[in-house]
């Protein structure tokens, strides 16, 4: 029997990031490291730098010191992935045996192909990630076309396999996002950003404006597919049940700055920090 | 005519232009920026297309200027008069006569040779504009040729309408590079534009931009690999002249339904009846 491998390799090494537009208003000197297949929970009050600091890591703004690396060595699991069929590295813009990527070293062209092809940004509010004037199958095909694919008939084959996997009726490819109720184009933004199976994916507060039975068939379906695809997510919310869910290790942020780290589980169970108690005991149970 | 300068613009708004257009025709469907003046008329009569001619004609040049096809339309009446006018140079109505074309929304059927200039009146210059409002993002879009939104606009005519229903201003790569918006020539136009012997400019007034497709340029209209570009066709001939081959407008001639097919081209229409009669 083969034996797991312990150590999982690092795919993101977030070094000393700070972004601050006051003091105190964003976030300062945050260092973590990403591990393949590994889903990281950023958690913390409004205004605590969470948000700032995914915007960051995703590439949407430049810190005032710092560097995120993003390490793309093929690894076994990758590499048969890329054989199946789904090879979409190869865009010439992104070197494919280039092992090491500091995402504010590079080019704005390389960042971008990189947003594009191997990343993906899941936003908390549909309307920001979907486009609200086309159908929901262009909405999922844009990505890849963006990738140079232009046959009418996969793309479609392809939406419909996608608005499935997500739980929506594929009788419905040609309807607009705005027909759509908001739990339904929160799975739609999500089929549209997976549909290139990106290695690294952000999401920002996922159910955010949801109501709780929709946001429970939401959190079940990403815990599906991201244990399916073999993601690795770097999740923000203020929800602790959401990041109990879904997060692997969980970070907590307060005014800027990282108070505490660790698993989810020993942090919500057994929270050190006094402003981690406060928040654990703050949730309210019915 | 006194007090003008020769074809209206002063001769440092001419070089300004000129410069831009070279820099249109180096660089082949890259939209260039320049000085637009105000002209005697108003935006979206062509004042794109007017400043562009004025800046390349010379006094020994023949100008024709159609609009839709036609050469005795408003629009091509009014500024051929300007340019009679304000340059004298000679008009002609003949495409094989003149040097320089400029023209609205037509590309005429006879065959451009070597040497013309067909001058384009553009509204929107922009391609990627129906889906990306911001300048900035997609002037970025342009430099990283990131035109996976265009295939997304075909995409949605074939899931609405079964088939690509866009039919005008049909978008075209340039050269393998640029992805340019050929302003609103019925598609039916777009293989002209495939390697065309003659020098073809294009100029937007109120966007003040610039762009040129130069002689003999590759020039590939998108489509789908399932759904491939192609032109209408009309079950129709020109009643006028017969033609099965050309670009045919529906006029209605009376309010029993009456209607009759014609070519738009007039001076292509004219010339055919010439010689069949």
């Amino acid at each position: 029997m083969k034996k797991p491998a312990l150590e999982r390799p690092v795919l993101l090494d977030v070094q000393d990031i700070t972004r601050l537009y006051g003091p105190g208003k964003g976030c300062e000197a945050i260092d973590f490291q990403l591990h393949a297949g590994e889903v990281l929970g950023i958690v913390g009050e409004s205004g605590s730098g969470k948000s700032t600091l995914l915007r960051v890591l995703a590439g949407m703004e430049a810190p005032d010191a710092g560097r995120v690396v993003y390490r793309r060595a093929i690894h076994e699991s990758e590499a048969a992935r890329a054989g199946a069929g789904e090879d979409v590295l190869d865009k010439g813009e992104l070197e494919r045996d280039e092992a090491e990527l500091d995402l504010y070293a590079i080019g704005e062209a390389r960042r971008r192909a990189l947003l594009r092809l191997e990343w993906g940004l899941v936003h908390q509010n549909p309307r920001d990630g979907l486009r609200m004037g086309v159908s929901a199958g262009a909405n999922i095909g844009e990505r890849l076309m963006a990738q140079g694919q232009r046959h009418y008939g996969q793309l479609r084959a392809t939406g419909q396999e996608w608005m499935r996997q997500v739980e929506l009726d594929p009788g419905r490819i040609d309807d607009a996002p705005r027909t759509f109720s908001g739990g339904m184009q929160q799975r739609l933004q999500i089929a549209r950003t997976l549909v290139t199976r990106p290695r690294l994916v952000f999401m920002d507060e996922p159910t955010g404006g949801l109501d709780v039975s929709v946001q429970a068939r939401l959190l079940d379906m990403l815990r599906t597919l991201v244990r399916q695809l073999g993601l690795s997510v770097v999740l923000v919310t203020h929800d602790l049940a959401v990041a109990r869910l879904l997060a692997h290790r969980l970070m907590v942020m307060r005014r800027g700055q990282v108070v505490e780290a660790g698993l989810t589980d020993q942090i919500l169970d057994d929270p050190q920090h006094a402003y981690t108690q406060l928040l654990v005991s703050s949730v309210l149970t019915p | 005519m006194d007090g003008y300068n020769f074809a209206y613009l002063d001769e440092q708004t001419k070089r300004m232009i000129r410069r831009a257009l070279l820099k249109g025709v180096a660089i082949p469907g890259y939209q260039v920026p320049f000085g637009g003046r105000e002209m005697p008329m108003p935006y979206g009569w062509g004042t794109g297309g007017v400043q562009l001619t004025a800046s390349i004609l010379g006094a020994y040049d023949i100008l024709k200027v159609i609009d839709q096809g036609a050469d005795d339309t408003t629009n091509a009446v009014s500024i051929r008069h300007f340019f009679q006018r304000v340059a004298g140079v000679e008009t002609t109505t003949a495409t094989t006569a003149a040097d320089v074309i400029q023209t609205r929304h037509r590309i005429p059927e006879t065959p451009l040779r070597s040497g013309q200039i067909l001058v384009f009146q553009v509204p929107i210059p922009e391609p990627l504009r129906f889906i990306e409002p911001s300048e900035q993002e997609t002037r970025l879009m342009h430099a990283l040729e990131e035109y996976g939104v265009m295939h997304v606009k075909l995409y949605e005519d074939i899931a609405r309408y079964g088939h690509i229903a866009t039919t005008y201003a049909y978008p075209v790569k340039v050269d393998g590079r640029y992805v340019m918006d050929p302003s609103p020539i019925p598609k039916f136009d777009n293989p002209k534009l495939d390697g065309n012997p003659a020098l073809m400019l294009f100029g937007a007034g109120r966007e003040k931009r610039l762009y040129a497709i130069p002689p003999y340029t590759r020039v590939e209209s998108l489509d789908f690999e399932d759904h491939p570009f192609e032109v209408q066709s009309w079950e129709h001939t020109c009643a006028l002249c017969g033609s099965d081959h050309s670009y045919l407008d529906e006029v209605i001639t009376d309010d029993k339904g009456g209607r009759m097919f014609v070519c738009s081209d007039t001076d292509y229409c004219q010339t055919r009846r010439g010689e069949v009669a």
